[in-house]
């Protein structure tokens, strides 16, 4: 007989994690991935108190990457590929990033990896595979090169215009940032743009 | 691969492969030993259908990914699309971005 699985849909698996926290926020999204439904509610308040979430739209691409390059199971070696996809990420928005170019490097950041993942399965493959297979995995790699390359163009060509900017003046200390128009603007109600 | 049988003779155990277009059939054995080298070659067909499934399955797996990736990517264009002309910018001959004539930057305070 083999080990029960724990029931994850049963909505009593684990204490809630701590949503204020950068841990706690991923340990949610984390255990709503694997279907814990038990963290919807907080999932749901979680991104309407915050869409920092949202803007990580290259989450599901990533995710699915670094399954693909990890051994089945290997989960170590998956975390580790989507942290150094993150740093790379941020490494390439630099400081005070706008919401676009931080969606621009992170879509660079996958597109190097991907590229990386996809020579070492042609290499890997090097005087094994069959001329089909061959043939199928250096047009695959060199797809990745081309997206790659026309993701850094993206991010390029935004840092080169002039697009204009929004001052932000936070009430009471006053700071001025300035923002990309990605409509991220002062509303009524007070600064609603991500500063 | 065929067994062959001419009137009395056989069964004869043949190969046929491909030269200049036409099929050769050449002769292998007959007996035990014809029985052991078609099962060989039988095994050896086996595999290489084996490897081509896996391929295939493969393939397939790796098509996901990249509609996946296509999909996000495309995704990521509109955005910067929809952020670059709600800025006033205009993309020449699918090219690079450029602003409209006499428009200048807005500032909002």
């Amino acid at each position: 007989m083999g080990k029960k699985r724990p029931d994850l849909t049963s909505g009593e698996s684990k204490k809630l994690p701590d949503t204020t926290t950068a841990e706690g926020r991923k340990e949610i999204m984390r255990r709503a991935q694997a279907g814990d439904t038990s963290v919807v509610p907080a999932l749901r308040r979680m991104l309407r108190e915050d869409d920092d979430e949202l803007i990580d739209s290259g989450h599901l691409a990533r995710m699915a990457l670094a399954r693909a390059a990890a051994r089945e199971g290997d989960l170590l070696t998956r975390e580790i590929y989507i942290r150094q996809m993150e740093k790379d990420a941020e490494e390439l928005a630099g400081p005070n990033p706008s919401p676009l170019e931080k969606v621009l490097a992170e879509r660079i950041a996958i597109s190097r990896f991907r590229c990386y993942y996809y020579e070492c399965l042609c290499v890997m493959g090097l005087r094994k595979d069959t001329l089909n297979l061959d043939a199928h995995k250096h047009k695959r790699l060199a797809a990745a090169q081309r997206d790659f390359l026309s993701s850094c163009r993206a991010l390029a060509q935004v840092r080169k215009l002039e697009l204009p900017f929004v001052q932000v003046n936070v009430a009471d200390k006053q700071q001025v940032q300035n923002l990309v128009v990605t409509g991220a603007l002062e509303g009524p109600g007070g600064p609603q743009g991500r500063v | 691969m065929s067994w062959e049988t001419r009137g009395v003779y056989g069964p004869y155990y043949t190969r046929s492969r491909r030269v200049d277009g036409r099929v050769v059939r050449e002769y292998v054995g007959a007996g035990p030993l014809a029985d052991i080298i078609a099962q060989a070659d039988e095994a050896e067909r086996e595999a290489h259908r084996l490897q081509r499934r896996r391929e295939r399955e493969q393939m397939e797996q790796d098509r996901e990914l990249d509609d996946l990736f296509g999909a996000y990517s495309a995704g990521v264009d509109e955005l910067l699309r929809g952020v670059l002309e709600a800025a006033g910018y205009h993309q020449h001959k699918r090219g690079e971005w450029r602003r409209a004539r006499g428009q200048e930057t807005a500032r909002l305070d």
